[in-house]
């Protein structure tokens, strides 16, 4: 199984935090520190380049070793968390406000630079453009563009080689998907409603074909009934074509209908970790079952004892 | 499976109808009404001298008298104006695109920039007259100069101010400086260039006049709005000068409301932020 660093940057990152503590943390050997880690970076950059050649389209499994994120001096918001996300799996994340999920999301993305730790990935690849999708709390459209041209947008930002046509018919087929009425695509955001605007959101981070698709409380803004409904559509995507899917939630219910593995953090560290063996398709007889009560029981016990 | 969330918002943004725009208008010409009938009232119970307040209907036929002298002074002003303006913008979104990039040149010439804004114009204006000569492109000069401070504030922050999680998005899909740039930086900046705009131009149209006041006391070839009132002050004609009043402000109004239209047609895209 070959396992190669994700980013480079993320290589970087640890052999700089290596170094600094060395030097006992003191500021000035910065720069020395600095110029070495850009060269280990290009060079893991090539070697990783040469080794793989990746197959597209393939769902990638992830996973984090010793991974610390630290924001200036104060305690570190992720705190030393080593997990994985299988490939073609859905792994919810749940837990108390500022426990770090977001932040761990953040640098599964790389978003986030890590402190210190890696995070792998396998099949291993420098990921392409595009292959890491993310979909942000809020639906983050750009107010100029319509529906469809936010969703045109990662392709026109030269993700892959697709054709302005191509594009096109692609964020059409996305927002089809998405079960977005044609007439709405030509609007603009603010024309659209919040449940919309979340449906352009979804298809926007699904039109790339990700490997890996990371959502921050998509669904947090909305009625109970929407939320259902686009984890629904969310979940009727991913069947056709699996990729490997992490969700930040604080709906206990939505991670046990949705998710392969759910994953409690508190302060930092992820807690526990439950494999969810509800049964698929998650319908509505999955969600009225005993195992369905049964297996929430069980997360929001282990949530409780975060909180207490 | 459609919630309430998701009824359809588009009736509620959708303009108003010409009828209710014009309804609109109703208003404002019942109080201008009453105040051409206070006004008038005014000089017939004081019995005022014409050369300290005429009666509108003296103002409104000196303003036909002297008409094709206001209307090519009007095109003067309008020009210089126009032109000042411009510049300011070009000029300003410039500066602030400089300013946007490193904090160090922020640091550097945020001073200068509130400089623009606290000096005095009509201070500044005889030292360009005599720097720059009783010429048109004085007054250009007075122009930009009064109209570049909003430009550049509003701008810069335009620039400064994109919402985090849309940089986020752009880095996400490895997009360059260039497209950031073009297609996050800048159609967010168009909204913010636009606020500064509908300030700067009414201040452009003071800055033209302003600098007229000093450019035409040389006895220059030059009649622009600002050169006629002086003129009709120092003659003691009351009338055509307040004639001329009300010719700068619908110069303004005018430019204002050229730049507003452009605001609500061409570049209604980039205006309208949730």
């Amino acid at each position: 199984m070959a396992r190669v660093t994700k980013y480079c940057g993320r290589i970087a990152g640890a052999v700089k935090s290596t170094l600094s503590s060395a030097h006992n943390g003191r500021r000035n050997q910065g720069t020395i520190c600095g110029k070495s880690y850009s060269r280990i970076c290009l060079n893991a950059e090539r070697a990783v380049k040469s080794i793989v050649e990746r197959k597209q389209n393939e769902a990638s499994s992830l996973r984090c070793d010793n991974l610390v994120v630290r924001f200036g001096d104060s305690a570190p918001a992720i705190d030393g968390i080593s997990c994985e996300f299988p490939a073609g799996q859905v792994t919810s994340l749940v837990g108390p406000s500022g426990c770090g999920k977001t932040t761990l999301l953040r640098a599964l993305a790389g978003l986030q630079s890590p402190s210190f730790g890696l995070i792998t990935v396998d099949p291993s690849a420098q990921p392409q453009r595009g292959e890491v999708a993310f979909v942000f709390q809020q639906p983050t459209l750009l107010p100029w563009r319509t529906a469809l041209d936010n969703v045109r947008l990662p392709l026109q930002l030269g993700v892959d080689s697709s054709t302005n046509e191509e594009a096109t018919v692609r964020a059409k087929d996305e927002l089809r998907a998405m079960e977005l009425k044609e007439d709405a695509m030509h609007r603009y955001p603010r024309e659209l409603s919040g449940g919309m605007r979340m449906r352009v959101s979804l298809a926007r981070a699904l039109v790339t074909r990700p490997s890996v698709l990371l959502l921050d409380e998509p669904f947090a803004a909305l009625d109970d009934m929407l939320r259902v409904t686009l984890g629904e559509l969310l979940l009727r995507r991913w069947a056709d074509r699996p990729f490997t899917m992490v969700l930040v939630t604080h709906n206990i219910g939505e991670a046990a209908m949705l998710s392969h593995q759910v994953l409690v953090m508190r302060e930092g560290k992820v807690t526990q970790s439950f494999d969810n063996e509800l049964p698929w398709p998650r319908d509505e007889a999955v969600r009225t079952s005993a195992e369905f009560g049964a297996f929430y029981r069980k997360i929001s016990d282990s949530l409780r004892g975060t909180i207490r | 499976m459609m919630s309430s969330q998701e009824h359809d918002r588009r009736s509620a943004t959708h303009g108003k109808s010409l009828q209710a725009k014009l309804f609109a208008f109703i208003p404002v010409l019942i109080f201008t009404a009453a105040v051409v009938v206070a006004w008038q009232l005014v000089v017939n119970v004081f019995e005022l001298p014409p050369i300290l307040l005429p009666s509108p209907a003296q103002v409104l036929e000196a303003g036909i008298q002297e008409a094709s002298v206001l209307a090519s002074g009007a095109w003067v002003t309008g020009t210089a104006a126009v032109c000042g303006f411009a510049m300011s913008v070009l000029l300003g979104t410039l500066i602030a695109a400089l300013m946007s990039q490193s904090k160090l040149l922020r640091l550097a010439l945020y001073p200068y920039v509130i400089l623009l804004q606290t000096v005095p114009i009509v201070a500044i204006a005889p030292l360009l007259v005599i720097w720059s000569g009783y010429e048109f492109r004085t007054v250009v000069l007075v122009t930009l100069i009064i109209s570049l401070f909003p430009i550049i504030n509003s701008v810069t922050e335009g620039l400064m101010a994109i919402p985090q999680d849309r940089i986020d998005l752009f880095r996400l899909y490895g997009a360059s400086k260039r497209q950031t740039l073009w297609r996050l930086r800048i159609p967010t900046a168009v909204r913010y260039l636009m606020l500064g705009c509908k300030t700067s131009c009414g201040l452009a149209v003071i800055g033209a006049i302003v600098a007229e006041f000093f450019v035409g006391n040389g006895g220059a070839n030059y009649a622009g709005l600002g050169t006629l009132m002086t003129g009709w002050q120092t003659l003691g004609r009351t009338a055509p000068l307040i004639a001329a009043l009300f010719t700068s402000t619908m110069l303004g109004i005018a430019m204002f409301a050229t730049v507003h239209m452009l605001s609500s047609t061409v570049l209604s895209r980039w205006m309208n932020h949730d």
